[in-house]
């Protein structure tokens, strides 16, 4: 599932000189699960090999010669300080993870070249290295390469001991349902929903499943399901920002269309109209999100 | 009360009312947030250095271990810390969770709750008096609303967009509890700053607000008047802009003039705006909606 070159986005597709101006924006080589785990070899490593190094290094001067001398207080502070180091990139970068994630969302370039050169750092804590490639992923999925955010969210699913990066399961989840149904691929959605279900979600989250899972039944034409708990699930569409309000309404007209209950498709079609601008109406008819 | 004797189950329960402005004032007074000195944050780095040094003097085992167990009792002492921060944004996250879903009176007493204990962590304690001004404008407080929203907005810069969003909501709530020359000065000052948000919520916002001050101060010729381009100007608002298509219907049934077919945009109105929310929702907002407007149900 990685994206081959060619069929990147066309803002994709040109590689930028980055020897022609020093502020060029630098671009994320495409994503391959056999990198990310290689990466996070290398990083375990490094910091397995420093505790290991520093470990035995402390026996070593404990058990020769005796105590009070200097320079071996200074070594073990230099030891001290050397642990510290190397923890302090990984906290420098996992304390830029929310600025970062703003810049994603405000200016994608700038966000990519960020996340470049904080995927260079090395000796990484694990989850730090899961939750940059997580930012990876929103990245993608921002550009509209939903092949490549597929693969990183249903690599990162999959890579063991996650730690604090389990947090953000439930969004992994969601990305992949919405990438897959970008992709059409109905099978795929419906495992990730089935997932999404176990997993547990905040309000938002759980908004945005019962959208993912409207547009899935929409997909496979179970138009009956969709109108199931109407009045609910219109209810939890009042508490989502107005333009995902107005999506959802319209998904349920058409659902409702569908299933050949024209009344309701009038009642709810009268409300995507008042909350939804005529380009966004139109974008959903030639998505077939309305009809 | 004798409490060996339980209250009759026929009892009334006690009437629910939400705190006072002085009451909420006087709150945030004892408990105003404290931004840590960069001194105080470095602490831990500062006993580590002394430790340090009491190894470098001292002779024997203690040399030796004092300098580990000073960076272990660093990891814990973070480790703790997290732990508690990580407690507090759950319960904040939680109590935003209900002030979404509008469960306003118990996402009040958790964030009421939540402010004392948040003293040290400024950024969140504004969190949870934005909760607070959110639900106490939803439960109709808008006095104590107005109390919360100063608050937050001397924690902001004044150009600040979440800034400029606080200073709307708070001209709307000074509207709800008639300050008209309060709002009045408010909505003057925002007409710049508000002008490059026009499509946002926060010009949603403010385009409501204007058209409630003309209701508020009875000018419902000139409502009606700017009222071009309403529905694409309150759209942001999502499901809430029926506050705003009520409010119009209400301008038109007010001028109610035969020549110029107010009946019938009323009626239109009225009917964008129960397409959105209930006729019930729309008058307990505003409950001057509560005659029925001529050839409109009142549901």
């Amino acid at each position: 599932m990685i994206e081959s070159p060619s069929s990147l986005p066309a803002d994709q597709g040109q590689p930028q000189s980055e020897s022609s101006s020093p502020t060029a924006a630098r671009r994320l080589p495409s994503f391959s699960p056999s990198r990310l785990q290689r990466e996070l070899a290398f990083d375990g490593t490094l910091r397995t090999g420093a505790l290991i190094g520093l470990f035995v290094a402390f026996m070593v001067l404990l058990s020769i010669g005796p105590g009070g001398s200097t320079v071996k207080i200074v070594l073990i502070m230099f030891m001290i300080l050397a642990w510290i180091g190397l923890n302090l990139t990984g906290a420098k970068v996992a304390q830029s993870l929310p600025g970062l994630s703003s810049v994603l969302e405000s200016n994608p370039a700038a966000g990519e070249t960020a996340l470049v050169s904080l995927m260079k750092k090395r000796a990484l804590p694990r989850w730090v290295r899961l939750m940059l490639t997580h930012r990876q992923a929103v990245l993608r999925h921002r550009q509209q390469n939903f092949t490549e955010s597929a693969a990183i969210a249903q690599t990162l699913l999959t890579t063991p001991r996650p730690g604090p990066a389990a947090s953000h399961r439930g969004q992994l989840l969601l990305l992949l349902v919405e990438a897959r149904l970008e992709l059409r691929d109905a099978t795929g959605a419906w495992l990730a929903l089935v997932e999404l279900s176990r997993t547990p979600l905040g309000l938002t989250e759980a908004l945005q499943r019962m959208a993912l899972r409207t547009r899935y039944e929409l997909l496979v034409c179970q138009s009956e399901e969709t109108l199931k708990g109407l009045e609910q699930k219109t209810q939890l569409a009042e508490l989502m920002p107005a333009p995902q309000c107005g999506a959802l309404h319209a998904m349920l007209a058409t659902a409702a269309k569908h299933a050949g209950r024209d009344d309701l498709h009038t009642q709810l079609r009268s409300r995507v109209e008042l909350l939804c601008s005529e380009d966004e109406i139109v974008q959903m008819l030639e998505g077939g999100l309305l009809v | 009360m004798n409490p060996a004797i339980p209250p009759s189950p026929d009892a009334a329960p006690p009437a629910w009312r939400p705190p006072t402005p002085e009451a909420l004032e006087a709150h945030l007074q004892r408990h105003p947030a404290i931004t840590p000195s960069p001194w105080a944050r470095r602490t831990p780095l500062f006993v580590l250095g002394g430790v340090i040094f009491l190894a470098v003097v001292m002779q024997g085992p203690a040399a030796w271990l004092l300098p580990w167990l000073a960076l272990m009792g660093m990891i814990l002492y973070g480790r703790q810390k997290l732990m508690a921060r990580r407690s507090f944004e759950r319960r904040l996250a939680r109590a935003q969770e209900l002030v979404t879903l509008r469960h306003h009176r118990p996402a009040l007493r958790s964030a009421w709750r939540l402010i004392p204990e948040l003293v040290q962590h400024p950024a969140q304690q504004h969190r949870a008096v934005a909760v607070l001004a959110h639900a106490l404008d939803n439960v109709g407080a808008y006095d104590t609303a107005i109390v919360a929203y100063d608050r937050l907005l001397n924690d902001l810069p004044s150009e600040h967009p979440g800034a400029i969003h606080l200073k709307v909501q708070r001209a709307i709530a000074s509207l709800f509890t008639y300050q008209l020359s309060d709002a009045d000065d408010a909505l003057r000052r925002l007409r710049g700053p508000v002008e490059p948000l026009t499509k946002t919520p926060i010009g949603a916002s403010y385009r409501f607000a204007l058209l409630f001050q003309s209701v508020q101060t009875a000018h419902y010729a000139e409502a009606i008047d700017e009222s071009d381009g309403l529905i694409e100007a309150l759209r942001p608002l999502g499901v809430e802009a029926g506050y705003g298509h009520a409010l119009l219907a209400w301008c038109h049934a007010q001028r109610n003039d035969p020549e110029r077919d107010d009946a019938n945009h009323a009626q239109s109105w009225w009917q964008r705006a129960t397409t959105l929310l209930p006729a019930s929702a729309l008058r307990a907002r505003f409950p001057e909606i509560k005659g029925e407007f001529r050839g409109v149900p009142r549901d």
